[in-house]
């Protein structure tokens, strides 16, 4: 029987990735995934409450909206990042600092 | 009367329409736009007609009528009420003072398309004029004391501005500024007594304050020491005698001269300094109440007797009439200190339109007279001289107005000049004070006084020979112009008698103008503060409510319900008639003797008398004393004292027993002077660039550097809230 | 008070208003042809349908809250009012965006939908009163705005902004939901009125773990108000979008974001205790932060732009302000101070917009000597920022007096203090722009051609309120005083 604390220890880690990607990697495109891990790590969580503490569906439902919503959320991201490299010939981040200061 | 915001209104928006029109735009227009600005107070003038007529033609002026337009701000929290509301207030007396200004206003608008023709800044004229206009009509409309005081503070702006408006006459600055700061004492007093006002009742809306006095709350109330009623009633006349250019503040009224003629008559004669009248008699029952009825009647008198005297040796034409006007509004508020309430008001009427006749026939007078050396005009009258042929018309209005203001029968000036004068002979009477009857003997002496020195003026200037020939000769025939004689001899017209005391819609008989039911004597009645607390709430304008009026019907004051008084008054107005008469003609005649047919010499009067001269000259010492004394010796006097002390008392105490201590504690004070606090103010802007600095360099542009700001925040303030 | 289902209807129709104009507004895209004339087609339905949201808005009739949508929403007069400023708003940005040059001709029916969608998030933002809509409203209006970000797709600026939005609400919002798990699992109910018994009665062995939640939860509240320092995303993407869309993201995202976080405090930290006074000092930190780092980092700015980007932050900072205050559930002056904030925002970005179309960029040298030839607009432009700085008698004074009054008579006399001071602080960058287009010598020959006449009149025609609210805002005020948030 796999406990609450597993599943809270788990998303904790998969936010602490999902955060070391945000906030190490270079490329667009790896943000992108810590971004859905980040999410994932959040929808893990509601779903284990849900399981474990509240016994009620509030979770599940929310950790299917989350799911929906980042889909949308990646499709912007990557639509804006694609037209990014069409203009810059790069996905580097340090090239998206025109704006500054 | 059936009113709604949009018959009101217009009167004040038509000249302020025009202020904004000409200050942006008109330059750019034709004629520099100044057809706009006569156009609007034309339209006021039209306005106010109606509602002259609803007033007073169709015997609706025992109402009275407060139309509320907004509320400035609402703060009241719970049970205490800070609110103001903004209003109009309109009766007999507003009906008719809109009526003087509007008219008297039109035709100086028209009489300074004439004389500032030609001038660099034409424009800029007529822009100041309708801001001055719309705010004395909005003063007028107030209803509250607050927004009388704002409009005031504008036409004191506006004055200002107009006074100074010849920017290359240094003197003409200095004048602008000392008019300005000499208003300003008394502006001061006036708010102060608005803030008290305020304070007792609650509200400072006139028929507030009028219900307050009824219903006695200023009973037991006290401001620093006296009774609260005294000191409002002082601090609200303080602003009259600024405004009003009574005793001591009267300095600054001469040296507003230096601006252009139709700006002296309008502002410096007709409206402005009217406007300290008004609010008196506005505010009369709180100066009954407060008991300083006599102070006021003292401060006019002093004031017209002064002021009086001072003009007798005057050369220059606009002075003699300003210092005239300086007596006249002092024979105004001399009408309120004796109880001629009506009177009072009525002179303020008659005043303006032949003081402001006056001022435009001195201006006719001055812009025809040219000086081809210093290329300016001529005011000094002992260069005029004969000018009766050559100018006729001007000569006709000035006539009648100089007849009108030395009070000989027939013409408008005696009939409110004797009035009052009936009214103070008969205050003199029955006061409990014997030594009183000094007000009314010095106010038929100045009567005397006036017609001599206005007579004077008429004859040094349209009598005799000419004697400058230069001058004379370069002096133009005078050929009726619209603009330029128009205003002139309608405003004459006003000035007859007649139109004051004759029957207007059979109201009153024509009979001898002594005690009489003319019409004016039942238009404008003192108010009485019973008949304001019966009213009801008055609703504010919404515009989902319909606008209420309220009327009240209050008693005419006439001087036959009481009987006993009657008789004395009688008595006295009897006696003031024909004295006044008398010493009028006394006045005229003995101008007639020294410059006409030359039987007694002014030079000799001015030897006998020459330390009083001399006195006259320097106008009684006041600006010598306000300039030199006051502050010069008494505020420099003041720091001086102070200076003495702290150096010979002080520093003597410290060094004898503290010596080092002393030296010790100056050097670380002029230390901490000059590096800390100094380097507290340049550290202050230092400071903020360093942040500027950094801050926009840590706004690198670089996205994982926010991240990274983001959770740095976030963990720093976890921890902290885990300490 | 529960409504039967159908009945709940009745009170989203603003919302379903503007879902049709969204509609509409694609149909009309999808069929008219490329001529000229039509392309003011979708403008106008926006407007209409906008105007006819207004409408059904004031009308709703009662004013006293309804729970909706089985407790999911409610409808009280706070979320009107809130409603009536954000679709004020919307009609700003597609009027900036209808008189400026700068967004491509055919994306223009883009740009409507979206930020019709962008006022649906915000409008259902401001009266949910579940987290799953909370969530989906946030994010409704954050990734349209994404979108909206980018619209300029030829211009790397915009693009750049556009994904720099995209990653960073992102990963606020991750956060957010990672606390909101947290919370979630700590109540056991993703409804308001249960979060907020939950937490008052909270043993306090929970207490950390309710705090780090929230904390993680406020940063995605947070974020989208640009509250420092969550708010360095806002000036790029201020600067780089487009100038309609710019006005768009300054007053509906943050003014629904505000409005939130305020239906947030009153309702769950109102009660004494250790959660409301961890909560309430944040909010009292954010916002001296806030409007001191947004004053100052204006001061040197170069871009007008960029200027009024911080500019917002630091009005975000001031209204967070009035959100500290209303702890006596008064936030009478969030609303009004939202209201002249809209006003003098949208004058603000149209007038930059049209200067910016003429040179194609915005900094300050481009406003020099503007007196000369357009003395109407450098008027108006002089009384705009001595409204944005509150100077009286304009509506930002007035703004900024209701909150200080606010703050004083609830005792936080620092906090007031520190407003004042950033007042000041802030005249600087706005007369900065007052002193170049007066005193520094034109550069220009002539005048600018985008200041055409029906320009300048709607221009002063939105400068009216700015003028009228200061004078009379008396009747404006008592309205907003009414603006209650139900509690249940």
């Amino acid at each position: 029987m796999v406990s609450l604390s597993s599943f809270l220890f788990l998303s904790f880690v998969l936010f602490l990735t999902g955060l070391m990607l945000v906030l190490g990697r270079k490329s667009i495109i790896f943000v992108l995934i810590g971004l859905e891990l980040i999410l994932n790590a959040a929808a893990l969580n509601f779903v284990a409450y849900s399981r474990f503490v509240t016994e009620k569906l509030d979770g599940h439902l929310f950790a299917l909206f989350i799911i929906v919503i980042a889909a949308a959320e990646a499709a912007v991201a990557l639509a804006l990042a694609i037209r990014f490299y069409q203009l810059k010939e790069t996905t580097h981040l340090d090239e998206l600092s025109e704006l500054k200061h | 009367m059936d009113y709604s915001f949009w018959n009101i209104a217009p009167i004040i928006l038509f000249p302020l329409g025009a202020f904004v029109i000409n200050a942006f735009v008109g330059c750019k227009l034709y004629r520099k736009g100044d057809f706009i600005s006569v156009g609007a107070i034309f339209a006021s003038f039209l306005y106010a007609l109606r509602i002259f007529k609803d007033v007073i033609v169709d015997q609706h002026s025992k109402d009275f009528y407060v139309h509320k337009v907004f509320t400035w701000f609402d703060l009241s929290v719970g049970d205490f009420p800070f609110k103001i509301d903004m209003g109009f207030y309109i009766d007999s007396m507003t009906a008719t003072m809109l009526l003087m200004v509007t008219g008297v206003a039109t035709l100086i608008h028209l009489f300074s398309t004439f004389y500032m023709a030609g001038d660099a800044k034409y424009g800029k004229f007529f822009v100041f004029l309708s801001l001055f206009t719309s705010a004395m009509l909005a003063l007028v409309l107030s209803d509250n004391l607050l927004s009388i005081f704002i409009f005031w503070e504008l036409m004191g702006f506006c004055s200002y501005s107009l006074i100074g408006f010849y920017v290359e006459k240094e003197a003409a600055g200095n004048a602008s500024i000392k008019a300005f700061m000499t208003t300003r004492v008394g502006d001061v007093l006036f708010l102060l007594g608005i803030l008290a006002i305020y304070n007792i009742v609650g509200s400072i809306s006139i028929v507030d304050i009028y219900s307050a006095l009824a219903m006695g709350s200023f009973e037991g109330q006290s401001v620093i020491g006296v009774s609260a009623l005294t000191f409002i009633a002082v601090c609200l006349f303080g602003g009259t005698i600024g405004k009003s250019a009574q005793f001591p503040l009267q300095v600054w009224l001469p040296d507003a001269m230096m601006g252009p003629t139709p700006c002296s008559a309008l502002i410096h004669a007709a409206t402005m300094v009217a406007a300290g009248v008004y609010l008196s008699l506005r505010m009369y029952p709180v100066m009954v109440a407060g008991g300083i009825t006599d102070f006021i009647a003292l401060i006019g008198v002093i004031t017209a007797f002064g002021a009086a005297t001072i003009a007798l040796i005057q050369t220059d034409i606009k002075a003699v009439l300003a210092f005239s006007t300086i007596s006249q509004l002092g024979y105004m508020v001399m009408g309120i200190g004796v109880g001629a309430y009506n009177p009072s008001f009525m002179h303020l009427i008659t005043h303006a339109v032949f003081k402001a006749c006056l001022f435009l026939a001195a201006g006719s007078v001055i812009h025809s007279l040219h000086d081809h050396h210093t290329h300016g005009h001529v005011q000094e009258m002992p260069r005029m001289g004969g000018l009766r042929k050559k100018m006729p018309y001007t000569f006709l209005a000035m006539l009648c107005c100089t007849l009108a203001i030395s009070g000989v029968p027939l013409f408008s000036g005696f009939v409110s000049k004797d009035r009052i004068l009936g009214d103070a002979l008969y205050f003199g009477m029955v006061h409990p004070h014997k030594w009183m009857m000094i007000v009314p003997v010095l106010g038929f002496i100045t009567a005397g006084l006036t017609a001599f020195y206005m007579f004077r003026m008429l004859f040094l200037t349209f009598f005799g020979a000419p004697r400058d020939e230069e001058v004379y000769n370069h002096c133009h025939k005078e050929h009726f112009s619209f603009t330029q004689n128009f205003p002139l001899l309608l405003l004459s017209l006003f000035t007859l008698g007649v139109v004051y005391s004759g029957s207007l819609t059979g109201l009153g008989k024509i009979n001898i103008p002594v005690v009489g039911k003319e019409w004016f004597s039942t238009l404008i009645t003192m108010p009485k503060v019973e008949d304001f607390t019966q009213r009801e709430k008055v609703k504010m304008m919404d515009s989902h409510l319909p606008e209420k009026f309220e009327t009240s019907h209050y008693h005419v004051h006439e001087a036959s319900e009481m009987t006993h008084e009657e008789h004395v008054l009688h008595k006295a107005h009897s006696i003031g008639a024909i004295t006044s008469i008398i010493i009028a003609f006394l006045g005229i005649f003995f101008a007639y003797l020294m410059y006409i047919s030359k039987g007694l010499n002014p030079a000799k009067w001015e030897s006998a008398f020459s330390c009083w001269n001399k006195a006259l000259k320097e106008r009684y010492y006041f600006d010598h004393f306000y300039e030199k004394i006051l502050i010069g010796k008494g505020l420099h006097g003041f720091n001086n004292a102070l200076a003495w002390f702290d150096l010979n008392v002080y520093d003597r105490y410290v060094i004898d027993g503290w010596e080092i201590i002393a030296k010790k504690i100056y050097l670380g004070l002029s230390w901490f002077d000059m590096k800390i606090v100094d380097a507290i103010v340049d550290l202050s802007g230092t400071i903020i660039r360093f942040f500027n600095v950094t801050l926009r360099t840590m706004q690198t542009g670089r996205i994982q550097f926010y991240f990274v700001v983001l959770f740095l925040a976030l963990s720093g303030y976890m921890l902290l809230t885990r300490i | 008070m529960k409504v039967n289902y159908l009945a709940n209807l009745a009170y989203i129709v603003p919302e379903l208003i503007v879902l049709l104009t969204m509609l509409l507004v694609l149909i009309l895209e999808a069929t008219y042809s490329k001529r000229e004339t039509s392309r003011s087609y979708p403008f106008v339905a926006t407007v209409i349908g906008l105007f006819f949201a207004l409408y059904a808005l004031l009308h709703q009739g009662q004013l006293e809250g309804t729970l909706i949508f089985t407790q999911g929403q409610v409808s009280d007069s706070f979320s009107i009012m809130m409603k009536f400023i954000l679709i004020l708003g919307t009609l700003g940005a597609s009027y900036v965006a209808w008189s400026s040059k700068e967004l491509y001709n055919n994306f223009q029916s883009e740009f409507l939908v979206l930020i019709l969608g962008g006022l649906l998030g915000g409008m259902t933002l401001v009266s949910t009163q579940q987290m799953l809509n909370l969530y989906v409203a946030i994010e409704t209006l954050s990734i349209l705005s994404y979108i909206l970000a980018g619209l300029k797709k030829r211009d790397s600026r915009s693009i750049e902004a556009g994904l720099k939005y995209a990653l960073y609400g992102g990963v606020s919002a991750g956060v957010m939901l990672f606390g909101l798990s947290h919370l979630y699992g700590l109540v056991g109910s993703l409804y308001f009125s249960d979060i907020a018994k939950a937490l008052q009665y909270l043993p306090v062995n929970e207490l950390t773990l309710a705090i780090m939640a929230l904390l993680f939860f406020f940063v995605g509240l947070a974020y989208k108000a640009s509250l420092v320092p969550f708010h360095m995303w806002s000036p790029d993407v201020y600067e780089g979008s487009p100038f309609a869309v710019t006005t768009f993201f300054a007053i509906v995202p943050k003014l629904a974001a505000l409005g939130i976080l305020a239906r947030l405090s009153i309702q769950f930290f109102s009660f004494p205790g250790p959660l409301g006074e961890f909560w309430f000092s944040l909010l009292q930190v954010m916002s001296i932060l806030t409007m001191t780092v947004g004053n100052i980092t204006a001061l040197g700015q170069k871009s007008v732009k960029r200027m009024l980007a911080y500019s917002s932050i630091s009005h975000a900072g001031f209204m967070l302000l009035a959100v500290v205050s209303s702890r006596q559930a008064d936030i009478s002056s969030l609303l009004f101070y939202g209201l002249a904030y809209f006003f003098m925002t949208v004058l603000a970005f149209s007038v930059v917009s049209f200067v910016s179309d003429e040179y194609g960029n915005d900094s300050y040298d481009r406003f020099n000597g503007l007196m000369k030839h357009h003395p109407f607009m450098s008027i108006l432009l002089v009384i705009l920022m001595c409204s944005l700085g509150g100077l009286p008698p304009f509506s930002g004074f007035v703004a900024k007096f209701l909150v200080l009054s606010s703050l004083v008579s609830s005792g936080f006399y620092l906090l007031a203090i520190i407003g004042v001071l950033n007042s000041v602080i802030s005249l600087y960058y706005y007369l900065r722009l007052v002193r170049v287009m007066v005193f520094s010598p034109s550069e220009a020959q002539e005048g600018l051609k985008s200041f055409s006449w029906d320009k300048q009149l709607y221009s002063y025609l939105l400068l009216v309120p700015v003028v009228f609210l200061g004078i009379f805002w008396n009747s404006f005020y008592h309205w907003f005083v009414q603006g209650t948030l139900f509690i249940q």
